[in-house]
């Protein structure tokens, strides 16, 4: 069982790591390699190999070896990395997810793809071949265990001991330190203290300073050691080459007056030897035994521990920024959904609580449920943001995606992602993602251009697309823009036609006819490729969206591109909501998305309109819509609610307040009724509607449109609520 | 001894210090360098003859060398041996730029605002 465990999490680690693999290589074939980049590289492989060798998962490993060399050489800068190379890394990226989903699926005996497995190997050879020769060569030389040296090419080591006339004579060692800093960069510095004197005994004017460094520097031996010109002549300087022989830094060990453990160690921390070779200086000398490493300091000098670790603090923080992930813990989803029900069952017992206590008239009482429900407010929206994740994760997909179908179809194109720390419920952010690839995938096929075609009409030979995202009013927006052709009118028109989705004799509006792609059964595309035009498409998505209670819309115009934009309610779970009441029913709307609240006087009232301030705004009567018993008391409010662009009234006879609905699906039945997005517990234990604003929103103004263009007076529509239609263009 | 004449001359009073309770807290302007370290020392060991804690604030210091450095070392060690406790606190920019440059933070061992470069 703990097996399984681990192995799960060997695989999440994986498809993490090879994820950041991807995205790494990106951004290098985007922009110019950097050494952080490359890094990243390597540790994606050598972590996974390393996990991979814990299960014996010896095909990962063999593999990974190999990337892992090769990433080591680019690291090194033995080879610098090219275009071909991060293809073959890209293709080695994707067979490694295989292998990860064999282990996955405990299929890992079998090679998902043995041939292209040969293929990579053969070209990830190709690379390291020239190289190996070259270690062949350097292997020949007798010393031993020096192939084995970690440092690179530049890595020099110099050790200085100041003569005690220094500081006085205006050498200060400040001044030769920063001047190798200029030469180099210096990858570590032990400062030796020890033999400063305390301040009584101090000869403030003397010189008692001594360094360890090593730099890294592509400088030849002349002009490290010029450094030094004017200090030679009285200090003790050594100056150990890249690759120095192993006895050089026994002699260098000797020759310093400190004690050979302190100079093994300060070597060893600066990585010129490793502790293999410090363990067999140290046996030469036979001086005293191990002592660990870092203890030393502790015990040398006058350092408390916990200081050691503020000193460590630094590098700490910088590898922290790398790591981010260790931030974050991952829970199980399904916990999480618990958590979150028991919240929804929390508000609902605090709200029947709080009526309870208004009703009994005790002050303290009251005070104590006005202090609950607060917390419980509190408690619901950090449980719900424990839900939300950014919209980077669905986001981050596709560059890959683009890059290889840009590729296909030799279109040039450059992706744009903004607003991904917009954030949005989990579940919706896992149904997002088939939709979205299917927009993109769709304007990368139909909507940029070629190259030539691009220039042709004066635009740049490279196509934009850009995802974005943001929140408004209630809603999160996600928009995919493309600076391709646009949707072309007469195309979809005819289509249409001839799908039978519309009458020869319709008109239709600019706008009408751009939704009629999202109607089911229909497809443009002159010829079915492989990326799209199956006419599978844009009715799917926009089912997709629909089952997440959102919409989706398309602005386009021709010859300069297109804007899909999706709209989503934020969470949908638990949500503020605005009570009102018509007749002896109670109805939530999403707070949200109410603008405001006024009394409607009978002046205010002209056919299917209301004058709100001089502005027409179209309403509807929820009593005629869910045919409710008249009102007695011949009050009348409305509430102006805003969804997208459109505004709308809702006029009812009783506003209530707030109040946190818990949202219950409504069942199967329902599942057609319009109007109507779902139900909530009151109190008092009575379940009052949620209205769905879009819906009404979108209803309010057909029936305005209607009546508008009718001259006379439209009945209003009572029960059931019409349709609206399914696609767009059957007025 | 031609640097102490100079110091004498042009520089005022370069340490200051306050005493509350058992705390002595020790103010240090200007430069800690080879042209000032001499008079420092003798003022700071005079102030070290106390059984006080000893807070050196370092927050005016606007210039400090190696000399200042291996002072500042000194004083901790000379502390060390009379087991007063001495903490440097408020490092100016330019302190802790050598600090970092001579890797010295663990060996001085007070409590930094890390410098994050």
């Amino acid at each position: 069982m703990d097996l399984d465990s681990a192995r799960e999490a060997l695989i999440e680690e994986a498809r993490d790591l090879l994820n950041s693999m991807e995205s790494a290589l990106l951004t290098i074939e985007g922009s110019n390699a950097s050494s952080e980049e490359i890094d990243s590289l390597f540790r994606v492989a050598h972590t996974i190999k390393g996990s991979a060798a814990l299960f014996s998962l010896d095909h990962i490993v063999l593999f990974t070896h190999s990337m892992e060399s090769l990433l080591d050489l680019v690291r090194n800068n033995e080879i610098s990395i090219n275009e071909k190379m991060i293809s073959i890394l890209l293709d080695c990226k994707d067979y490694l997810s295989l292998l990860i989903n064999a282990v996955e699926n405990k299929t890992e005996n079998i090679d998902p793809d043995p041939e292209n497995r040969a293929t990579l190997l053969n070209l990830l050879d190709t690379f390291l071949i020239p190289t190996n020769q070259i270690q062949t060569i350097s292997s020949t030389d007798s010393i031993e265990k020096d192939e084995q040296k970690q440092a690179g090419d530049s890595h020099w080591h110099i050790s200085l001991r100041f003569n005690k006339n220094n500081l006085i004579n205006g050498m200060d060692p400040l001044e030769f330190i920063r001047y190798l800093c200029t030469l180099g960069k210096i990858s570590y510095i032990y400062t030796i203290t020890d033999n400063i004197p305390p301040l009584d005994n101090i000869n403030t004017e003397d010189c008692y300073l001594g360094f360890e460094i090593d730099l890294e520097s592509s400088k030849d031996k002349k002009t490290i050691e010029s450094a030094f010109d004017f200090i030679r002549k009285d200090s003790t300087i050594r100056i150990l080459p890249p690759h120095a022989k192993m006895q050089e830094y026994i002699d260098l060990i000797h020759s310093l007056p400190e004690p050979p453990q302190l100079l093994g160690e300060i070597i060893l921390k600066g990585g010129s030897i490793t502790p293999l070779e410090l363990e067999e200086i140290l046996h030469i000398q036979k001086t005293e035994p191990d002592r660990q490493l870092g203890s030393i300091f502790v015990e040398e000098n006058i350092v408390a521990a916990p200081v050691v670790a503020a000193a460590l603090q630094k590098q700490k923080q910088i590898e922290d920024k790398k790591n981010s992930e260790l931030k974050f813990i991952k829970v199980e989803a399904g916990k999480l959904d618990t958590l979150i029900n028991m919240v929804g069952e929390l508000v609902i017992a605090g709200a029947a609580a709080n009526l309870i206590s208004k009703k009994s008239n005790n002050p303290a009482m009251n005070e104590a449920c006005a202090n609950l429900s607060e917390l419980v407010e509190q408690i619901r929206n950090s449980a719900l943001n424990l839900r939300m994740v950014q919209i980077k994760e669905v986001f981050e997909r596709f560059p890959r995606v683009i890059r290889d179908t840009a590729k296909d179809l030799n279109k040039q194109i450059n992706l744009k992602l903004m607003g991904t720390e917009t954030e949005l419920d989990k579940s919706m952010i896992e149904k997002l993602s088939d939709p979205l690839m299917h927009i993109i995938r769709n304007a990368l096929d139909h909507g940029i251009e070629l190259p030539q075609d691009r220039i042709n009409k004066g635009k740049a030979a490279q196509g934009e697309i850009i995802l974005n995202a943001f929140h408004d009013s209630g809603s999160v927006v996600i928009e995919i823009s493309d600076d391709g052709a646009g949707l072309n009118k007469e195309r979809i028109l005819n289509k249409a036609i001839e799908k039978k989705l519309i009458n020869k004799e319709a008109i239709l509006s600019e706008h009408e006819i751009h939704q009629l792609i999202f109607a089911a059964g229909f497809s443009t595309a002159e010829t079915i490729t492989h990326l799209s035009g199956r006419g599978v498409g844009m009715d799917v998505v926009k089912r997709n969206i629909e089952q997440l209670r959102g919409e989706v819309e398309v602005l386009s115009e021709e010859d300069s591109g297109s804007i899909f934009s999706i709209r989503l309610p934020l969470t949908m779970a638990i949500i503020d909501g605005f009570q009102v009441m018509v007749a002896d029913s109670t109805f939530v709307i999403p707070l949200d998305l109410v603008l405001e609240c006024a009394e409607l006087t009978p002046d205010d009232e002209q056919h299917n309109f209301v004058n709100l301030r001089g502005k027409v705004l179209p309403f509807i009567r929820l009593r005629n819509l869910f045919d409710l018993p008249e009102n007695k008391s011949n009050k009348e409010n409305i509430v102006v609610i805003q969804y997208g662009q459109h505004r709308a009234g809702l006029v009812v006879d009783k506003l209530i307040g707030e109040f946190q609905a818990v949202i219950k699906p409504l069942g199967l039945l329902f599942k057609e009724l319009k109007g109507i997005s779902g139900s909530t517990i009151l109190g008092s234990g009575e379940v009052a509607l949620i209205l769905d604003v879009a819906q009404l929103v979108q209803f309010a103004h057909k029936k305005a449109d209607i009546s508008r263009n009718t001259t006379h007076k439209t009945p209003l529509l009572p029960l059931p609520i019409p349709t609206t239609s399914s696609s767009d263009g059957e007025q | 001894m031609l640097h102490q004449a100079i110091t004498t001359g042009c520089h005022p009073m370069p340490i200051t210090h306050k005493i509350q309770n058992d705390l002595c807290t020790i103010l240090i302007r200007g430069e800690i360098s080879i042209y000032t370290s001499k008079l420092m020392q003798e003022t700071l060991l005079e102030l070290l003859q106390s059984e006080h804690i000893i807070h050196i604030d370092l927050s005016e210091v606007n210039e400090i060398d190696s000399a200042g450095i291996q002072l500042l070392i000194s004083l901790k060690k000379y502390a060390h041996n009379k087991k007063t406790t001495l903490q440097f606190q408020e490092h100016s920019l330019c302190v802790l730029d050598v600090i970092d440059l001579y890797n010295i933070a663990a060996e001085l061992g007070d409590p930094l605002v890390l410098t994050q470069r």
